[in-house]
């Protein structure tokens, strides 16, 4: 799998590619800006650009800014930003109307190798992959409805890997629990928290962010 | 003032005593005669004229400025009597009488062209005055001369009644008295006419504060040149009985011109109120030059760092140019010029009336000192406050970036050489180390969240990327208390406003979960057209207040900073509500600015 790393800061962007080198992926370039990097893009046409947020000239969002570019031009190479804080803002502008091939994760997360590696897979192949930090801030924040307070434990559990972008499958691997159970919280959580369902597991995604961010 | 102003009353007393002894002279000596004289209306008409001129004559002595035309015009009223000491019948009083009794007639003259400050001024004024005196004694003398050798009732020998003798006869003969008579007449008419065409002239060139001085004089102009042409083409005799009557207008108007002056400086009194009820600002040379009665006045102020002194729109101003009669009034304090007065030399003639209101202009010049001296120093310390602030933001935003760029980057990299390790060490089964990497592993991550979240706490990263809105979210959603944000701008403002808004929210939060014991926290930034208010409020216990703890009062100083207001409403019980305001003037700059880097953002993504 061939994947290009965009970070202004050497030393991250080194330990990045080991990492990713270790987890067998093919890096096939870096960049240290966002012009670079969208030429790698193009030149490359890898399956993940993996961007760190802040870059220069600003240091403010230009990777963000990036990204985006990458996911509207680029429909088939997957985006994987990486930040130093999580923040619900930049979750929302990364996914905008078409979540896919997407992904947003703390660059902590950057040090479990096989976690890390099976999100760039994921985003990889058009899955999305948030941060569960940002899902469990969403799931903690104070609601006007109380909603979510009828949710089960269990369901709470459910709601959070999927609104991080994980699979049915994956959920069930995760939680140990039989397919079957796992379809079922799917639906109790869809019907009270009054969403449409949808198989589409980045509409899904989209539509519980949509819904935890309000 | 006190002394001074005793010593006016004793010379209006002087006045009236020296009036009424020579008017009553005057009227004795004409009644004793028994002679052929002027009606009693008429002698009546004439002791009121010369009564008012020496009056009036005798109040200007009093006034230091007015001291020569005050004897001018007392001189005018005793010579005007010397036509009643004609009636002693005695040869020198008789010829000093007849020699003399128009005497007043040039004395008028110099009054007129000498008025209102006693000097002739141009070479004109003097050869007029001049003229006028030797003419007079000159024609007198000369008709004295060929007069009768006895009077008043004629003929050369003395009769039963009538023996006065003229001193002066040289030789009677009537035609050269008649000639001599008539050369006279048109002398005095000539000089009449040339002595009101120099002081309409006067008139005309005067500055305004002098016309006021002039303006009497021009208006009694008219009636005493028709009394004097009068006098002299008719003689005492054919005199109407009341034309005398007219000569008061002279020492009416004078009199009139001196009351107004005290009416001037009665007029200090409202200065000295409307300087008090306002700021003085540009309006205090208005209204000077308004009391003063001299609309070129000019107010100049010392400016000291430029050791000079500059107009009232700032500008340098030299005092005086060399060709300009103009007067300077230095005010002073303390030895150093605080301002200075530029204005009509007119106003010397009343120096109290200037003294009044300079003292008057030295009250507000001396409080608008201090008051510009206050908003000075008041500008100095906001914009220092502002810069202090700002640099404080600024070493924050460093700060973060270091640890940003330095130390988390760092860490994270070694935590994931650590976690390459281990996943190593699991090939190499160690059963020993496993445990201590997993330690080492956790302890990374705790440093790293930690150090998260000082770095966050320092400056928000989201705040200067995103602003208000997205930087108050993660503000929320980072609390442990429940925090709702009501409301946030959408568009970015001036940095210093985002963050100090900011600021006012994350303290107010961090104030609420230290002690109110809050269940709910909601936050809403405001932008209306005049401010952005700002108000974070709990349902906690209450009873914070500003000046207990330094976290609110380093938010309220970074909002006045930005000269707003930060309240603290939190009663007892009843939960707290901290309210920032921030000026939209602040605000209304970078509105522009805002829209337009949202829209180039627009066009970027």
């Amino acid at each position: 799998m061939r994947v290009v790393v965009a970070d202004d800061a050497v030393l991250f962007r080194e330990g990045v590619i080991r990492i990713l080198a270790a987890a067998g992926f093919e890096v096939v370039g870096q960049a240290g800006t966002a012009p670079a990097l969208l030429e790698l893009v193009q030149s490359q046409a890898p399956d993940v650009a993996i961007v760190d947020i802040r870059m220069p000239p600003t240091h403010t969002d230009e990777g963000l800014v990036a990204a985006c570019q990458i996911r509207d031009l680029e429909k088939r190479v997957g985006v994987l930003v990486l930040s130093q804080y999580v923040e619900t803002h930049h979750v929302m502008r990364l996914l905008g109307e078409r979540p896919g091939g997407v992904g947003y994760l703390l660059k902590d997360r950057v040090r479990d190798v096989e976690e890390f590696a099976s999100d760039v897979r994921r985003v990889a192949d058009g899955g999305s992959v948030i941060d569960p930090l940002v899902v469990s801030r969403m799931l903690g924040k104070s609601r006007r409805d109380s909603l979510l307070d009828d949710l089960s434990d269990r369901e709470r559990q459910v709601l959070g890997l999927m609104a991080e972008g994980r699979s049915n499958q994956a959920i069930r691997e995760r939680l140990r629990l039989s397919g079957k159970t796992v379809e079922a919280h799917v639906r109790s959580i869809f019907s009270k928290l009054e969403l449409p369902e949808t198989p589409d597991d980045h509409r899904r995604v989209l539509a519980v962010l949509a819904y935890l961010r309000v | 003032m006190g002394t001074w102003r005793r010593g006016r009353w004793l010379w209006l007393a002087v006045a009236g005593l020296a009036g009424v002894s020579v008017a009553g002279l005057a009227v004795l000596s004409w009644a004793s005669c028994d002679c052929d004289k002027v009606p009693a209306a008429t002698e009546a008409a004439r002791v009121v004229a010369g009564f008012s001129f020496v009056v009036a004559g005798v109040v200007g002595l009093a006034h230091r400025r007015l001291r020569r035309v005050g004897f001018l015009m007392s001189a005018v009223g005793w010579t005007w009597f010397a036509y009643e000491l004609g009636y002693i019948y005695q040869p020198l009083p008789y010829t000093i009488a007849r020699l003399s009794a128009g005497f007043w007639q040039p004395l008028l003259a110099h009054l007129a062209i000498a008025f209102p400050s006693g000097r002739l001024r141009s070479r004109l004024d003097r050869l007029v005055v001049t003229s006028a005196y030797v003419l007079y004694w000159g024609t007198s003398s000369v008709l004295l001369a060929f007069w009768y050798r006895y009077g008043p009732t004629g003929g050369q020998t003395p009769g039963p009644h009538n023996a006065v003798r003229n001193l002066l006869s040289v030789h009677y003969d009537a035609r050269w008295h008649e000639a001599a008579e008539f050369i006279s007449q048109a002398l005095v008419i000539l000089v009449a006419v040339a002595v009101l065409a120099v002081v309409f002239w006067h008139w005309r060139t005067a500055t305004v504060a002098a016309r006021r001085a002039l303006d009497p004089l021009v208006w009694a102009s008219g009636p005493l040149a028709a009394v004097v042409i009068a006098y002299t083409v008719l003689g005492a005799r054919q005199f109407p009985a009341f034309a005398p009557l007219a000569m008061v207008a002279l020492p009416a108007s004078f009199l009139t011109g001196l009351l107004r002056m005290r009416l001037s400086r009665a007029g200090v009194g409202p200065l000295v109120v409307e300087l008090g009820q306002t700021p003085a600002g540009d309006r205090l040379q208005a209204v000077l030059a308004r009391t003063l009665h001299d609309p070129t006045l000019r107010l100049l102020y010392w400016a000291r760092e430029r050791q000079s002194f500059v107009d009232t729109a700032g500008q340098p101003a030299h005092l005086v140019s060399e060709r300009s009669t103009r007067v300077v009034r230095r005010i002073d304090r303390d030895g150093e010029p605080i301002a200075a007065l530029v204005h009509d030399p007119a106003l010397q003639d009343d120096p109290e009336l200037v003294e009044a209101a300079v003292a008057a202009a030295r009250l507000a010049l001396e409080n608008e000192r201090l008051h510009a001296e206050v908003s000075a120093q008041l500008v100095e310390v906001r914009s220092s406050r502002a810069r202090i602030i700002a640099a404080g933001d600024a070493e924050r935003r460093r700060v973060e970036r270091n640890l940003h760029d330095g130390a988390q980057q760092r860490l994270v990299t070694l935590s994931g050489a650590l976690k390459l390790a281990q996943t190593r060490l699991h090939g190499e089964a160690d059963g020993q180390l496993g445990p201590v990497f997993q330690e080492a592993a956790r302890e990374l991550d705790l440093a790293l969240a930690e150090l998260r979240e000082l770095a966050q706490g320092i400056h928000p990263a989201i705040l200067t990327e995103a602003g208000l809105g997205p930087a108050l979210e993660s503000l929320a959603q980072r609390s442990s208390v429940p925090v709702r944000v009501l409301a946030a701008p959408e568009h970015r403002l001036d940095s210093e406003v985002e963050a100090a808004a900011y600021f006012v929210v994350s303290e107010a939060i961090a104030n609420a979960m230290k002690h109110s014991r809050a269940s709910l926290i909601s936050v809403q930034v405001r932008q209306t057209e005049a401010e952005l208010l700002i108000e974070v409020a709990d349902d906690g216990i209450g009873g914070a207040a500003l000046n207990r703890g330094a976290g609110l009062q380093g938010i309220a100083d970074r909002v006045r900073a930005l000269d707003g207001s930060l309240d603290v409403i939190s009663p007892d019980g009843a939960g707290t509500r901290v309210i920032g305001h921030i000026p939209c003037a602040q605000l209304a700059a970078h509105r522009f600015a805002a829209a337009h880097t949202e829209h180039a953002g627009r066009m970027a993504t």
